[in-house]
């Protein structure tokens, strides 16, 4: 699926941990946290990914923002490899390419006024010329997010969770970026805040055409604001589609477990829908069963599924599953 | 519903004295009741008293900063605020249990699971310790974590976090409660692992005719489990009825409004969400008349001056607001 006009392309990253020596045998064990996957994104569109603990998302987005380092695979921004820049070179793209964090009060720096906490990118990559050029920039982004110029002289701790969230948003936009990674922008939020960062971000992408990369375990959410949407599962895509497609017709048992799964407040709608309920739980990624990693809690599985990884097949141009169902 | 009412609350206020010495009442004026076997969800977003409200009827709210004012408890017929605090002891890990949101952090972690478990029962002198391994074994096959044999001489920290909470489940079994409060019990846990919990706390209360208290903040869990509800904001029940009625025709205008800015699987097209504007409320500066009035998309002039009460326009769903709903 990827192709020469995506602004991110992912081609087969892996991504390795490895844990201390045991001290007996002296052996490393190792992680793959993320297992060969493949996928690309285009400009101002919204890719998300979701899935569960250790599942490989938040590796993927911090390996693409080279915060930590791949083991394989090949990552191109903008058609620049960027796995093999160094730092230096690297530098320069960085601006391009910005991320919003979970944890809207961890991600501030407290002693900070928010006005430096936002205009810190611009010092960073020397973008303003004089006082009154970095002033300006600052008032003018504030007031995209929804903040007004006079909260810009406070700081992080008199702010309200949403309010914190516009704060780390505008650090993020302030260079104009072309990518932003979102990494469970709004599971910290209450749910009556949620829906205005949602249309935050919504509103941000038509005004700026910025593509997000859309991390989340909210189902919902996801659906709501992505255009693709990948699934997740011990380090590796199991489906991937556009959205209608996910979510009108999952074709993967995992994928349909996980919708399944997610309560719909109508308590109608939930008498008389049929819930898939999983077994077990997610295995340990230091030691993930063989063949689809899937298979110990599939109610579909077959003995194919414990001896060979599925493939990835194309159900529509759109629309591909890792699953020896549809191979 | 001819179910005897197994606890019933009435005009709970509970109050937190701050560092400045002014007072915040975290649960203002609740009343509400449960019937046996039925599950109630208190819903609400942070601060909005929820987890103040469950503590309470555990009388376990620390004293100072906290302390409950005013109010009665009545569970089976008796008054728990009035009780001893060693008559309150006896009632409460016994008849009433309460299960936490942190699987994590809520087990002791140099003990073991099977120790744990039978604790209250041992403590509340239901069994004798002889007795005790064999009773964890069997709670632990009846919240279906295999290998129940092995695992009774497990500790915590060798469980993941779905059977951490498995493990809670278990121990607040283990005297055959007549009512369970769980606080945001999945929270924490990741959806696959969440939906498997719930169902099985549903599951057990069921077979034992327990009532349950489900405290969350998450609107898909009340609709999924729930037979009635009641909305909390800013300390105060503003909206409660059958959960169907509820959900079907909010009344208060915070109900609807949380409504409307979720986002929902069921809806395949891609609307606008419409948000609640404005803050969560600060419970230290709430406004004048009704806490909500600031976000209230339909507030009248009474709404800034006169608190609303919780009264039943109906024979089931009762709100706390002046103002009518007019749905455009």
């Amino acid at each position: 699926m990827t192709n020469d006009k995506d602004l991110l392309t992912v081609r087969n990253l892996v991504v390795e941990y490895f844990s201390n020596q045991r001290p007996l045998s002296g052996e490393k064990l190792k992680v793959r946290a993320v297992n060969d996957i493949s996928f690309g994104l285009k400009r101002g569109e919204t890719l998300g990914i979701v899935g569960e603990s250790g599942c490989g998302k938040t590796s993927t987005a911090l390996a693409i923002l080279k915060m930590i380092d791949s083991t394989s695979g090949e990552i191109l921004f903008d058609q620049i490899s960027i796995s093999s820049l160094n730092k230096r070179k690297f530098r320069p793209l960085r601006q391009k390419l910005q991320m919003i964090y979970q944890d809207p009060f961890g991600a501030l720096n407290p002693r900070m006024a928010v006005r430096d906490i936002v205009g810190e990118p611009l010092k960073a990559h020397k973008k303003v010329r004089n006082r009154k050029d970095y002033d300006s920039k600052i008032d003018e982004t504030l007031e995209i997010v929804g903040l007004s110029r006079e909260m810009g002289k406070r700081y992080p701790h008199e702010f309200s969770g949403g309010q914190r969230q516009r704060i780390g948003i505008a650090r993020a936009i302030i260079l104009k970026p072309d990518l932003i990674v979102c990494d469970e922008p709004v599971s910290a939020l209450d749910v009556s805040i949620q829906a205005q960062i949602i249309n935050l971000l919504e509103q941000l992408q038509q005004d700026f055409n910025i593509a997000y990369l859309f991390i989340a375990h909210d189902l919902a959410v996801v659906q709501h604001i992505s255009h693709k949407v990948i699934v997740m599962y011990l380090g590796k895509i199991v489906e991937m589609a556009s959205r209608e497609e996910l979510y009108e017709s999952p074709k993967h048992p995992y994928t349909q477990a996980l919708l399944s799964a997610i309560p719909i407040p109508s308590p109608d709608l939930e008498a008389t829908r049929e819930i898939k309920m999983l077994e077990g739980e997610i295995p340990s990624p230091l030691n993930p069963p063989s063949g689809c990693s899937f298979h110990n809690r599939c109610p579909l599985s077959k003995p194919e599924c414990t001896k060979n990884s599925p493939k990835t097949t194309k159900i529509t141009n759109s629309h591909s599953v890792a699953c020896h169902l549809y191979s | 519903m001819k179910s005897e009412l197994i606890l019933d609350v009435q005009g709970l206020t509970t109050v937190f004295r701050m560092e400045d010495g002014s007072e915040i009442k975290a649960v203002d004026d609740v009343s509400f009741n449960v019937k046996s076997g039925e599950t109630v969800a208190i819903v609400g977003e942070s601060g909005s008293g929820k987890s103040v409200t469950a503590m309470s009827i555990m009388r376990l709210i620390p004293n100072p900063p906290g302390q409950i004012v005013s109010g009665k408890i009545h569970f089976e017929g008796n008054d728990l605020l009035s009780m001893s605090e060693e008559e309150a002891r006896a009632i409460r890990g016994n008849k009433i249990s309460m299960i936490f949101q942190e699987p994590m952090t809520s087990l002791n972690p140099s003990m073991t699971v099977g120790r744990q478990i039978s604790e209250p029962a041992e403590v509340h002198s239901m069994i004798t310790s002889q007795k005790a391994s064999q009773m964890s074994q069997s709670l632990l096959d009846a919240v279906r974590i295999p290998d129940s044999a092995d695992r009774v001489s497990s500790y915590p920290h060798e469980f993941s976090g779905g059977m951490r909470q498995r493990v809670m489940i278990a121990m607040g079994m283990s005297c055959n409660p007549k009512l369970i409060i769980a606080d945001e019990p999945t929270t924490a846990l990741d959806v696959t692992v969440q939906a498997q919990v719930l169902h099985l706390l549903k599951d057990i209360t069921y077979k034992t005719n327990a009532s349950l208290i489900l405290i969350t903040h998450d609107l898909g869990v009340v609709a999924r489990y729930a037979d009635r509800v009641h909305v909390m904001y800013a300390g105060k029940i503003v909206e409660s009825g059958k959960s169907r009625d509820i959900f079907n025709s909010p009344q208060h205008p915070y109900t609807l409004a949380l409504m409307n800015s979720i986002p929902r699987l069921s809806n395949q097209k891609k609307e606008k969400l419409k948000p609640i504007r404005g803050n969560p409320p600060d419970l230290s500066k709430l406004p004048v008349g009704c806490s909500f009035n600031p976000r209230c998309d339909f507030a009248i002039k009474q709404c800034f001056h006169e608190k609303p009460t919780l009264t039943t326009n109906n024979r089931y769903q009762s709100k706390a607001c002046w103002a009518t709903i007019n749905d455009k």
